[in-house]
This record gives structure tokens, sequence and C-alpha cells, in this order.
């Protein structure tokens, strides 16, 4: 019953959570790709920047980044809606991953690949687009979406900085019916369903991956 | 006050709060283990209720975040008469949801080891037992390392999402620091991001080097 009547509030958090996710993966995404392509790099300034960058990421948590940003950017004079913090954390975050999911990718192309395309007279950009990335991206596929899983459960930490997401649904519910029951179960719920078809679609790729 | 009086004033609880934080990630981090090589092992079971089991166990904890978990152990299941307090629910909802990752980490390691082990043991005349004891674990083990170690990395980073539910490990420590004391917050948590990393680099490093070093043996 409970449940039913927060239906619009659980529907609306399910959209905010797809919604950052969604946001956050595309910026992750290209921070990861231009990481990736940097930390190949020959130049060693670059690629130690990018190493400090994913090791700074790496080994520390999400929620001290969170507060990071959310508590400690606004003392500098800059201060952002929940949505945009927490697309600037969360992009930081799984960009520091999806760089070494694409440094793996590119790596995992034969080296022959590279020795052709440069005999052919090809430019380091030409053959990145025409002839490295395309190979790569379909390694890194699997692990991407590995990622995207991740991703979609730390919004949960969103919750704290009172973005609106299923986590943040449940506590609004909780507060205001006294059922942490129906609360909490329904949004791990969601969630569930939300990982649950992602996790079986990159088994379903890998699958096919080892096939070819 | 300036950086260096701030600094001086917070590190000693922060210090604590570390602590603190190493006592969780410890306690979980063994317990998660045990539990992973159990559900590891459950996973390619031949019994199919104990092979259903866990695999519905991995998939559930694996689905859904681990502060939603939290929130169910410690406000959800005093409705069913189980109360634990905030160290008991943090400490083994990590370890639940860590042994889930790892029972995945175990299974790929099991499954790795050539079928010819399992029947040479067997011929053997070896019980189902002593073959994953004597034989195929010692094996199991030198594949998983570098997973596990790095499954470890994140269950000190998780043990942060505890303080949510009212621990004061290191993070909570530095939240308080910053609301208390009004100062510049990015001090206090560059502090503690500092220390986060203090614990969790060596691990990569030992990771990636016995990944480097196992490589080389074979």
């Amino acid at each position: 019953m409970i449940v039913k009547q927060y239906l619009p509030v659980f529907r609306q958090a399910f959209f905010n959570t797809l919604g950052v996710s969604a946001v956050s993966l595309i910026f992750a995404f290209i921070v990861g790709l231009i990481g990736g392509l940097c930390k190949i790099s020959k130049n060693k300034i670059i690629h130690s920047i990018v190493s400090i960058y994913v090791n700074a990421i790496r080994s520390t948590p999400l929620l001290a980044q969170l507060y990071l940003v959310f508590f400690g950017f606004p003392y500098l004079g800059i201060k952002f809606s929940p949505f945009v913090t927490g697309v600037i954390a969360l992009t930081l975050n799984s960009g520091a991953y999806i760089t070494e999911i694409v440094r793996s990718g590119i790596e995992a192309v034969p080296k022959g690949q590279t020795e052709a395309s440069l005999s052919l007279g090809m430019n380091y950009f030409t053959m990145m687009r025409r002839i490295i990335l395309p190979q790569a991206f379909v390694i890194i596929i699997p692990p991407l979406v590995g990622q995207s899983v991740v991703l979609i459960k730390d919004t949960c930490l969103l919750s704290i900085i009172a973005y609106t997401e299923l986590t943040r649904a449940a506590e609004i519910v909780v507060a205001n019916s006294f059922a942490p029951t129906e609360g909490y179960i329904t949004s791990a719920l969601l969630y569930l369903t939300l990982c649950f078809v992602l996790m079986q679609f990159s088994r379903y790729l890998e699958k096919r991956q080892k096939k070819a | 006050m300036n950086i260096i009086e701030i600094s001086q004033h917070s590190i000693p609880f922060l210090v604590k709060g570390l602590g603190v934080t190493a006592y969780l990630s410890l306690i979980s981090g063994v317990l998660a283990v045990i539990i992973g090589v159990i559900g590891g092992i459950g996973r390619g079971s031949k019994i199919y209720i104990i092979r259903i089991f866990s695999s519905i166990y991995v998939t559930v904890f694996r689905g859904t975040p681990f502060l939603i978990q939290l929130y169910v152990v410690y406000f959800v299941l005093p409705s069913f008469g189980i109360t634990l307090n905030v160290l008991q629910a943090g400490i083994g909802t990590l370890a639940f949801n860590s042994g889930a990752y790892i029972s995945e980490i175990v299974r790929a390691g099991i499954e790795a080891i050539p079928k010819e082990q399992t029947e040479a043991a067997l011929s053997l005349g070896m019980t189902p037992f002593q073959k994953m004891k004597l034989i195929i674990m010692p094996q199991v083990v030198r594949i998983i390392i570098p997973p596990l170690v790095g499954q470890l990395i994140l269950l000190v980073k998780d043990t942060s999402v505890i303080s949510l539910i009212g621990i004061f490990d290191l993070i909570k420590v530095g939240r308080e620091l910053a609301i208390a004391s009004g100062d510049n917050p990015l001090i206090i948590y560059g502090w503690v991001a500092i220390f986060y990393f203090v614990i969790c680099y060596p691990l990569y490093v030992f990771s990636i080097r016995i990944e480097q070093r196992l490589k080389l043996r074979y």
C-alpha cells in the first residue's frame, strides 16, 4: 500500500538515477578515452599526470571525493547544484577506472596493427581513429558495461548531498511513513532490476566475444 | 587558522579515525574472504540447491549498492526481530558485500584449473574435500591473489560508507572536524583523502608486483 502511495516518488527517483548515471557515464567515457590515450603516450609528463590522477582517484573512496567537491568547492566560491556536484564527482571517479579500461583495451590490440598502419603512411590520429580504437572498442565493451553497473550503484551516495535518487527516495518514504521495510526494499529491488539487466548484457557480450 | 595549525589540530583525531577504519577493514576483510571461498565453492557445487542459493546471494549483493544493503540491514532487519548495533551491521554487511565479489573471483579461479586435475585427484582415490584442499585450492590461490587484493582495496574504500550509519571512522571524523571548526574544509578533506591513499596505494603496488611475479613464473 505504502509503495503504491509513494509510487510517483520512486518513479521520479528511478529516472533521476538513470539520468545522473547516463550523463556521468558519457562524461566519464570521454575522460577515460582521453586518459587512456595519454596513458599510452610516450611523453613522460603527460603519462605521469594521468597516472597520478588515476592512482589518486582509485586510492580514495568516492565518499571522500564527494565531500571534497560538495563541501570544499563552495569554500573556493564555486557552488554547484546537487546534480552537477554528483556528475562531477562520478565523472572524475569513473573516468579514472575507464582510463585503465581504455588503456588495457588499446594495449590488447596487436602491435602489428600499429606497425602496419604506420608503414602505410598514416599519421597518429588516422591510425587511432580508423585502426586501433575500433578494435580496442570491441574489447573494452564488456568491462565498460561492468563499470556502468558500478557507476549506477555509486549514485546511491548522491543521497547524502540531497539529490533525489533511489536511496534518497527511500529515505523520504521512510521519514514520511515510518515503513523502512517497504521504502528500502523497493529501492533495493529497483537497483537490482537495473543492475541485473546490465550484468546479463555484459555476460552475453563476453560470451559472444569468446566465440568470435 | 592557517593550513599548518588546522593540520596540527586535526591530524591526531584523524589518526584515531584511521585506526577505526583499519579495524573495520581488517575484520570484514577476513570474514569476506571466508564467505567468498565458501560462496565460490558453492557456485560450482553439484548440489542444485547450494548452487542456486549461492548464485542468488551473489546476484543480490552485486546488484544492489552497498549503502542500500547497509540501510536494509540496519533499519529493516529490526522489524523482523534482528537488531544489530552499528558495528555489527557495518562489518557484517561489508563482509557479505565483498564476499559476493570474492565468490565470483574464487569461482573464476576454480574454473581456470584444468579439468584433468580434478579427474586425476579423484582417480587417485581422494575424497572431494581432499581434492579441494590438496589439489585445487593451492593452485587457485595463486591465480586469485591479484584480483583478491584489488577487491580488498575496494573493501577498505567501502568502509567509508559505514560512516553514514554513524561509525566514527576516518571520514566521519573528518566530516565532524570540518563541521566543528568551520574552517577551510578542503584542508581537512584533503588530509582524509591522503590518509586513505596511504592505505590503498601500497596495496595497489603490491597487487601489481604479485601479478608480474606470477606472470614470470609461468
